[in-house]
């Protein structure tokens, strides 16, 4: 024993390989990672034929996968790299960023521009079959373009302001009105942890909507506003930076009529429980669904909205002035949106996208659908 | 299976261990054997066969070749031999590769195959053919117990990415090794800094290279890409160095001493310097089966640079079945020959001069080894001397600043003699070798960005 211990290297190294290759057979297998968002690999059925097959469907790589996604400690040992990266001076992990005052902003340094133009194309379209119809869009820029002061010097992330204003002159001539957001949200729109803007920002964005359509905006009692602490959002949960500074997410308990999500009916305007899980974004209007509809006795006209997820805090400053709201999510809508247009008899129609995700998707084509 | 992955480490590891270090002397190499078709089979089961077909093959036709002593029936199965290893090395590699000049060339619509390569071809076909070889000279007896061919051609420390282990290497120690802790304790520390070379340094600073290569070479400044380049020339030393040290250290955890393969190569002064330097047992492979029966230096000045033209094409082909590998290695061949004609003696004058010279060639070189494709490689190689401006290298510089100065120091040696003293102090050593473990596991673990470079082989 004296003899072993004149060889600790030997002995941490494989005492920590037995070690944690024993606790990763006995630690309890977990369905899903709350941090990730995203359902864990389970242990893969062993067959014959599983195991001829050398692709992602194969059991050796199956295997593979489940053991990183078990591995014990999981979110600590990310956490951990995260740790080390920040030691080697890094000011990114996992494409985030790192900007001033605990600012993360997400690494985009290029797009599927193709994609885009199909997108605003597929929106020119849609104008042109619906020539009747009051149409709007807001685009909503990341936060990097809007929080110049605090992004990493020469970033080089995408150049959003001049294709956005590119992409308004065309929605424009197509008939849509447009509301230019860069002049609008401010340094508290965007939360530090997470990509969407914060309540404020989407408050600032709904002024300025209700201007342009000329209606007036309301202004939300103090009183029913309420407030999360500790909110780590979707950037944090990719950088994992240790020296993080938690949000504070914050909705107003407004009065509205029935909500129906995807024809039931549902609690309010929010999803309360949402805010003890990790994802508390997703409390906002349920999260994203095919299609909502918030009626309101209190308001005026009938509104479509078609959106992202930027969309879902911004939604219930709208309901205090329609009479109906219906919030359709085209990435949950494989079809129907098409008869919805034509029988839903719709006042006015409201795109709303953030830039990325309208560079992204690739469901407009179930606007004609 | 890579021994940069959490299946690696955490469970063949540990279950090979434990088997080799239980299992009675005699059944070491049988255990051996198992354990490295396990490894060579993971996740390509349907190679498994080749596999055995390769052991099978070159094992039985060394045995004939020892019976019979002279002649053409010994040359016959030498060139069996020779015609079934490269016949695999060539199909699963190169047929794509010929099929697609014969349909540029001739108009052809001959099919790509795209087979992926079975796990580490071109090394245990090279390791193979020295034994064949060997055997066909009289240098080596015939090995004469399945197992112990078996285990030396699948031996899974150097499959996939070398050391090229030859034969006469190891052939004792295939016949009978001894462990002790103080070999096992130096194989850790090597496996361990391998480990960190490739997880730490090379995965790390070769993310600058991916990120650059993403945004496109006409959109980045020339500082950008100089410091791209320089980013992938630190990638693949430490990827590829670090990979044969783990292969070193599991080695002598397993009782084997593995030759070595890199000798801090950047710190050459010449190329003829630096090729003595880099992929040390590739070099001497070809120095001993390709150089040296071609007739090496013996035939006359021209036929000796005949013999390196075509050991030159080879080593750039070996590394790819791409042109820009071939062009890479005749690169080589030509700064080698101007070398050999005047530049040496001048280059051994200036200290400062001719690492610059040196690092600048290779830097170069690896900008033409790394772009399969030829618009991307003239987009670079244009940059590099376009003088084009812009900001954009202040936030990688920034990023990787820290990442850069460390791995330029560990690709000399002024840290080395410091470091072995510090780790001859057992408490010292501890804290610095599980602190590596356990800063490669986190990276393993979030393993966002484990590329394997060497899947082209």
């Amino acid at each position: 024993m004296k003899h072993l211990l004149r060889y600790p290297v030997s002995i941490i190294f494989f005492a920590l390989i037995l070690l944690l290759c024993v606790a990763n057979i006995l630690s309890p297998d977990h369905e899903a990672s709350e941090t990730e968002n995203r359902p864990l690999q389970q242990l893969p059925a062993f067959s014959f034929s599983s195991m001829l097959d050398s692709s992602a469907r194969g059991f050796a790589q199956k295997f593979e996968t489940y053991l990183s996604d078990q591995f014990i400690g999981r979110d600590r040992w990310i956490t951990a790299k995260s740790v080390a990266e920040a030691a080697l001076g890094k000011i990114e992990n996992n494409g985030v960023a790192y900007g001033r005052n605990g600012h993360l902003f997400g690494i985009y340094r290029a797009y599927d521009e193709e994609n885009y133009d199909e997108n605003v194309a597929q929106l020119v379209s849609l104008s042109e079959r619906a020539p009747a119809l009051e149409k709007i869009v807001l685009l909503v820029p990341s936060a990097y373009e809007v929080l110049t002061d605090l992004v990493p010097a020469h970033l080089g992330n995408v150049d959003e302001i001049s294709k956005l204003r590119e992409t308004y002159d065309t929605l424009a001539a197509a008939g849509y009105e447009t509301v230019d957001l860069v002049s609008v949200l401010d340094a508290d729109s965007y939360y530090r942890t997470d990509h969407h803007w914060t309540t404020h920002g989407a408050y600032l964005a709904y002024r300025a909507f209700c201007e342009q359509v000329g209606i007036s905006a309301v202004v939300p009692d103090e009183s029913l506003r309420r407030e999360s602490a500790g909110f780590l959002g979707t950037y944090y949960n990719k950088a994992k930076n240790y020296n993080v500074v938690a949000d504070t997410l914050v909705y107003y308990d407004l009065p509205v009529g029935t909500v129906t999500v995807n024809g039931e009916a549902a609690d309010g305007l929010y999803d309360i429980e949402k805010l003890s899980t990790r994802d508390r974004y997703a409390m906002f209007l349920h999260g994203n669904n095919g299609v909502t509809v918030i009626g309101n006795e209190a308001g005026e006209g009938s509104l479509l909205v078609v959106k992202d997820s930027y969309a879902n805090s911004f939604v219930p400053f709208l309901t205090q002035n329609y009479r109906t709201v219906t919030v359709v999510d085209l990435r949950y809508l494989p079809t129907g949106f098409e008869e919805l247009l034509r029988t839903g008899g719709f006042d006015r129609l409201l795109i709303l996208y953030n830039f990325e995700n309208l560079a992204s998707d690739r469901n407009f084509y179930r606007l004609q659908y | 299976m890579v021994f940069s992955s959490i299946l690696f480490l955490f469970a063949f590891l540990p279950v090979t261990f434990l088997i080799y270090y239980t299992v009675p002397a005699r059944f070491r190499n049988t255990a051996l054997f198992f354990l490295s078709l396990v490894f060579y089979s993971w996740g390509e089961a349907r190679y498994f066969p080749i596999m055995l077909a390769v052991i099978v093959v070159n094992y039985f036709a060394a045995l004939q070749m020892e019976k019979r002593p002279n002649g053409r029936p010994r040359r016959f199965f030498l060139w069996l031999c020779v015609a079934f290893n490269f016949g695999m090395l060539g199909f699963f590699k190169y047929a794509d590769f010929l099929s697609q000049n014969l349909n540029a060339i001739f108009g052809l619509g001959l099919p790509m195959l795209r087979l992926t390569l079975p796990l580490g071809i071109s090394f245990y076909t090279f390791q193979t053919m020295s034994y064949t070889i060997d055997v066909y000279r009289g240098d080596v007896p015939a090995e004469h117990n399945f197992i112990d061919f078996g285990a030396f051609v699948v031996l899974f420390p150097q499959l996939i990415a070398g050391p090229i282990v030859r034969y006469t290497d190891i052939r004792r120690e295939m016949h009978g090794r001894t462990l002790t802790l103080e070999t096992i304790d130096a194989g850790v520390r090597l496996f361990l800094l391998g480990l960190a070379s490739k997880t730490l340094i090379a995965n790390n600073i070769g993310a600058l290279w991916s990120d650059v290569e993403a945004l496109g070479f006409t959109s980045v400044s020339t500082p950008l890409a100089w410091m791209a380049l320089a980013a992938y020339t630190l990638q693949i030393y430490f990827d590829f160095s670090g990979y044969s040290l783990m292969a070193i250290g599991l080695g002598k955890m397993l009782g084997f001493q593995f030759p070595k393969n890199f000798d801090f190569p950047y710190e050459s002064r010449s190329v003829t310097e630096f090729w003595k330097r880099w992929h040390m047992t590739l070099s001497s492979w070809f120095r001993a089966y390709v150089y040296y029966p071609l007739g090496g230096n013996r035939r006359g000045a021209r036929r000796q640079i005949w013999n390196l033209f075509v050991v030159w094409a080879f080593t750039g082909l070996w590394h790819g079945a791409s042109w820009n590998f071939v062009i890479w290695g005749l690169y080589y061949f030509v700064l080698l020959m101007i070398e050999k004609r005047f530049l040496l003696g001048r280059l051994e004058k200036s200290r400062v001069l001719s690492h610059v010279y040196l690092l600048l060639i290779v830097t170069v070189g690896w900008g033409i080894f790394a772009l399969t494709d030829f618009t991307a490689m003239g987009q670079l190689l244009h940059r590099l001397v376009s003088m084009t401006g812009g900001m954009d290298w202040a936030y990688f510089l920034r990023n990787y600043a820290v990442t850069f100065a460390l791995a330029i120091l560990f690709s000399t040696q002024l840290l080395k003699k410091p470091f072995e003293r510090l780790t001859k102090n057992r408490i010292a050593a501890a804290v610095v070798y599980g602190v590596l473990l356990f800063v490669c596991t986190a990276y393993l673990v979030d393993a966002t960005y484990n590329p394997f470079l060497y899947f082209r082989f």
